[in-house]
């Protein structure tokens, strides 16, 4: 028996995560940055993306802080907050608290600012590293 | 104006214009016509992606490349399982893939799996395989190219089998386990601490992710099988014991490969499984052939760490989840099937003529094939 079925089990919860992530950055980004791009979204996709990243942080800020243990539903896959952990280790305290900043700006509806957007890019860019390692290891 | 970024957009996209096209020029089997409609909608999903990006006015822009270069990645990655699984298996699709794909369908039906089976190539030339989709009808199996031509390897088809099942009900077999593992992980962590045995906090760090990432996965896989097919699967394991590697231990060390768990604990697994459903004789036979060969690859007596890593107890709880799963799924026990003749008393009568007749097994086994192709409408392969 090979590896193919843990890791395209694996592949496929993360790489959707990945999807949704970067598609949501995306959007938040053409309307933070005033794009062009920006006049083929609505509010409600600004909004829909907002959503989508403000459930994930909640759910990584949980993780994190290893407050109670989320049911499996909520979970995040284990690599992804384990990257950003190791990414954040020597300040993972003040990296709680700039993401608590940004889960307030996007919920209260204000204007997300850069420092919010360099967050999400580099929780976008952990997820992706991982989705590619994991990709690679199956088919390279 | 194509920038790069757009034209390898653009040159994917084309790609799968043309593996479409070839797919088209061939003729298929009406079975696999649902897998060859799921094919196509996900490829022209991919393309809708593709041509998103290809005309999205923001693609260059350089505050917004790094997310659109992850865009791509994902986009090529799957354009990559296209080409790599369904068009390698649809373009060379032939009358052995058609003779596994209805052993396959005749043996879940059997079993009494809700759903189609996956698409099967005997394309592999190592072991048996199989890369999951999120969408099961272009989950691909992938079986060793002789497959069509033995019968005491096929128990391992319901491995692959039973990660299709598993990744599509994963908390039905696992819940009650995973509670169970962190718990023990948890605790002995603290007693390892307590105790100042360093090596053995640093060794308990990694069982709970070795669990979670993949041994789970494999264990819950061989007790599906097990479940399905019984005592065959508890001997093909043996054979892949006694022919595989030396340390039928490992890994059980922090520092040790671990994609698979150790052979021992898989083989405890699959014994604790075939208990549950009552099959002790059985379970006592296969038991004591592999503790007659086991003491030829080294340590009759697993090291301590073996013990840590692959608790009897834990694995029995998994056995006893995976079984409520299966009943929960309504997914038929090799036990009740046995009164007609189907694909899993098929393959537990051929390890019983192997083990009692092994000098005549291999005439016994070409006509049990050949009967096999006949229910199945598939005379004669071509090869």
């Amino acid at each position: 028996m090979g590896h193919l079925g843990v890791i395209t089990h694996r592949y496929d919860s993360i790489s959707d995560l990945s999807r949704e992530i970067n598609d949501a950055v995306i959007t938040l980004k053409k309307c933070h940055y005033h794009l062009s791009g920006r006049r083929n979204l609505s509010l409600e996709d600004e909004e829909r993306s907002r959503e989508t990243l403000v459930n994930l942080l909640l759910r990584l800020r949980r993780a994190l802080a290893q407050e109670d243990s989320l049911p499996e539903e909520y979970a995040l896959p284990p690599a992804f907050v384990n990257n950003v952990r190791f990414a954040n280790r020597s300040s993972l305290p003040y990296f709680l608290e700039d993401l608590q900043m940004t889960i307030s700006h996007l919920q209260s509806g204000k204007n997300y600012t850069d420092k919010d957007i360099e967050l999400l890019d580099s929780l976008s860019a952990i997820i992706d590293t991982e989705t590619s390692r994991l990709f690679r290891k199956f088919w390279h | 104006m194509y920038t790069f970024l757009r034209s390898q957009l653009l040159e994917v996209s084309n790609r799968c214009e043309v593996l479409l096209a070839k797919i088209a020029e061939r003729d298929y089997p009406v079975d696999i016509q649902f897998h060859l409609d799921s094919v196509k909608e996900e490829v022209n999903g991919l393309q809708e992606n593709l041509n998103q990006l290809i005309h999205d006015p923001d693609l260059d822009e350089p505050r917004l490349l790094r997310n659109y270069l992850a865009s791509f990645k994902r986009c090529y990655e799957d354009y990559l399982r296209f080409e790599r699984e369904h068009f390698l298996v649809l373009s060379r699709y032939n009358d052995q893939d058609a003779f596994l794909y209805h052993l396959l369908k005749a043996a879940l039906s059997d079993t009494n799996y809700p759903q189609a089976p996956p698409l099967i190539s005997a394309t592999s030339s190592q072991y048996y395989d199989i890369a999951l989709h999120n969408t099961p009808q272009l989950s691909t199996v992938f079986a060793p190219v002789c497959t069509c031509y033995f019968l005491l390897q096929v128990p391992d088809l319901f491995h692959e089998l039973g990660h299709l099942i598993y990744h599509q009900n994963e908390e039905l077999f696992i819940a009650r386990f995973r509670d169970q593992l962190e718990e023990y992980v948890r605790r002995e962590t603290v007693r390892a601490k307590e105790e100042e045995l360093p090596v053995f906090e640093t060794l308990f760090k990694s069982i709970g992710e070795r669990w979670h990432r993949a041994w789970m996965i494999e264990h819950a896989a061989n007790m599906i099988a097990t479940w399905l097919v019984g005592p065959s699967f508890g001997w093909l394991h043996l054979h892949n014991c006694i022919s595989g590697r030396d340390d039928i231990y490992a890994p059980c060390k922090y520092d040790e490969d671990w994609d698979h768990p150790s052979n021992e604990s898989q083989m405890a697994g699959i014994l604790a499984m075939l208990r549950l459903q009552g099959l002790e004789n059985d379970a006592k036979a296969i038991e004591r052939t592999w503790s007659h060969y086991k003491g030829a690859f080294g340590a009759q007596i697993p090291p301590e760490e073996h013990r840590i890593t692959y608790p009897l107890d834990l694995i029995v709880v998994l056995a006893e989840n995976v079984k409520d799963g299966a009943m929960t799924m309504n997914l038929r026990p090799y036990l009740q099937q046995s009164e007609h003749p189907n694909i899993p008393t098929l393959l537990n009568e051929a390890w019983r003529r192997f083990h009692e007749e092994p000098e005549k097994f291999c005439s016994w086994e070409e006509k049990a094939l050949e009967q096999l192709r006949s229910t199945m409408g598939i005379a004669k392969l071509n090869y």
